[in-house]
């Protein structure tokens, strides 16, 4: 039972006149190369169908007559004729769905409906959202994935495989700068495809699996909906969750899913908070690591990034002009995952994101032989020392920081070694993951900013960044000192 | 005519007009099928709008719902 719309007088009239400029043009109509009738070109016209409009700047002359077309229709209307043809549209189908579809009365109180009902009110869905990431990001990907798997994936390269590289680059390598290359401390099987698939692989394997159920069972929308107005004070909408929950993941993706976002500000604005104060997995599971045993430590670098998200945040929401994107989405019921699509999705992906990274991990291994080789990287930890100590740091950490930069936990790890020693306290540990949190982000992550965000965005922000993340350092050494705190 | 800010939670009601300047927001409302004559019931304001639109939920910003307008 197919029936033509008839849509309001107005837009009828535009229809004709429509089809019959269209049939006036004969061949020199540009949209002749759509295969559509005349009433359906005419109908996407009046709704200003980005497509045909492209198509239509071909040929100014008749952009202009199609104009003056529209101008007079939209006229006799009180409301624009989009929206007018919508709800022509969507009364034919409530008309038709009065006729056809019969309602049961639906269940008000069945499971999903009330787990939905408590994950949106305010004073259940908060808890829940904070029990999600606690036990999903916290306790899965950050002590599991981070912590567990690393530990023992770390300790397999460690124990079987870099003994055996060394070795073997000893026996069939004459030169040593050419043993470095392979194996020994930063050697490409030894250092990059070692972090690569004992670091990486398990932080993003747990967190690409904690992420496909949060998505799958429809849960993410919700999250986005229950943080939106706090999102909007930092200059981000409740879109903007998605990116900063998988930035806790892999700042590298997170930058390249901005991309989602519907304003150029608001890309602007996330982009630069990724960069700044999201600490990917890999690095705040390391930090977890090192400030575990002091538990006073955590919580003020806890307390001190989120405080520096917010507060830049907010500053940048200030400072950028325009407004926060507009936030609407869709809320899909929630759904009991189903466990094959979900392990089908974490393979998929963790395979891409491994391909991805890989080349990166290696060339990162590369730069830091060449560095150390041509004896580059000595003149820049040189350089870098003076601000090291100024933090009070002692000097040897120096190399952390310049080692951040390949992979924002190649540093942390790096703090790691210097505190089995016992060679930091407290306070100096505390200072240290600041700084590296703040600190540039990994070479991985500035390659995909300066793709998706530009040159010169890039290079502003790095120039905000760097000096921001030492004078950070500088004030929290300060005040530790001046109240006399030791952590 | 009242704005969403202003009706009763969970009662029918029929929409009036769609006040936003914008046309994307305008568009994808439409998508919803939040279009004057569809009726919507608002299920809660806080933190975020959720409305019901026939078999659709939708999650709208304050700005937005301050838009609608509804008999």
């Amino acid at each position: 039972m197919t029936r033509q719309i008839i849509y309001p007088e107005p837009i009828e009239q535009a229809i004709s006149a429509i089809e019959s400029w269209l049939e006036s043009l004969g061949k020199s109509n540009v949209l002749g190369q759509y295969s559509l009738s005349r009433r359906s070109l005419a109908l996407l016209l009046l709704q200003k169908d980005p497509t045909l409009w492209q198509t239509l700047e071909q040929a100014p002359q008749q952009q202009q007559e199609i104009e003056i077309l529209l101008t007079v229709a939209q006229n006799q209307l009180q409301y624009p004729l989009d929206l007018a043809i919508a709800e022509t549209r969507q009364k034919q189908a409530r008309d038709l769905e009065a006729l056809t579809i019969q309602t049961t009365k639906p269940a008000a109180n069945s499971f999903p409906e009330t787990l939905h009902r408590l994950s949106v009110n305010p004073l259940t869905g908060f808890p829940i959202l904070i029990v999600i990431l606690y036990f999903g990001v916290y306790k899965f990907v950050g002590e599991f994935g981070a912590g567990e798997l690393v530990d023992r994936i770390e300790g397999f390269f460690e124990g079987q495989i870099n003994p055996v590289v060394n070795q073997i680059v000893a026996q069939i390598l004459p030169w040593q700068p050419l043993q470095d290359l392979i194996g020994n401390d930063y050697g490409i099987i030894t250092l990059g495809i070692r972090y690569a698939t004992a670091i990486v692989l398990p932080v993003v394997a747990t967190y690409f699996l904690m992420f496909s159920l949060l998505e799958d069972s429809g849960y993410l929308p919700r999250m986005s909906l229950m943080l939106d107005r706090l999102f909007k004070s930092i200059g981000l909408s409740g879109r903007a969750v998605i990116p900063m929950v998988l930035g806790l993941g892999c700042d590298t993706m997170a930058t390249m899913v901005t991309r989602t976002l519907e304003t150029k500000r608001e890309r602007l604005i996330a982009t630069f908070l990724l960069s700044l104060a999201v600490p990917c997995a890999a690095q705040w599971g390391v930090i977890l690591g090192l400030l575990a045993q002091k538990p006073a430590a955590l919580v003020v670098w806890g307390g001190l990034i989120m405080a520096i998200f917010l507060v830049m945040g907010y500053l940048s929401a200030k400072l950028f002009p325009g407004t926060s994107g507009a936030f609407y989405l869709e809320i899909p019921p929630l759904r009991l995952p189903k466990l094959q699509n979900i392990l089908t999705k974490t393979w998929i992906r963790m395979k891409w994101y491994f391909w991805e990274i890989l080349p990166l991990f290696i060339w990162a291994s590369v730069l830091i032989w060449l560095g150390k080789l041509t004896g580059l990287f000595d003149l820049i930890i040189r350089g870098i020392e003076p601000f090291a100590v100024a933090i009070g740091m002692p000097a040897e950490t120096a190399p952390v920081f310049l080692y951040g930069f390949f992979r924002r936990d190649y540093g942390a790890a790096g703090l790691f070694d210097i505190q089995q020693q016992g060679g930091l306290t407290g306070n100096q540990l505390v200072i240290a993951a600041v700084v590296l949190t703040l600190f540039l982000p990994c070479i991985a992550q500035l390659q995909i900013m300066i793709k998706e965000r530009g040159l010169k965005t890039t290079l502003a922000m790095i120039a905000f960044i760097v000096p921001f993340a030492f004078l950070v350092g500088y004030c929290v050494n300060l005040s530790f000192n001046l109240l006399g705190v030791s952590l | 005519m009242n704005a969403l800010s202003k009706v009763k939670i969970g009662q029918v009601q029929t929409v009036a007009k769609l006040g936003t300047q914008e046309t994307t927001v305008r568009r994808k409302l439409m998508a919803m099928g939040i279009t004057p004559g569809s009726s919507l019931i608002v299920e809660q304001r806080f933190p975020s709008y959720i409305v019901k639109v026939g078999y659709t939920r939708a999650a709208l910003d304050r700005e937005i719902a301050a838009t609608i307008f509804v008999n």
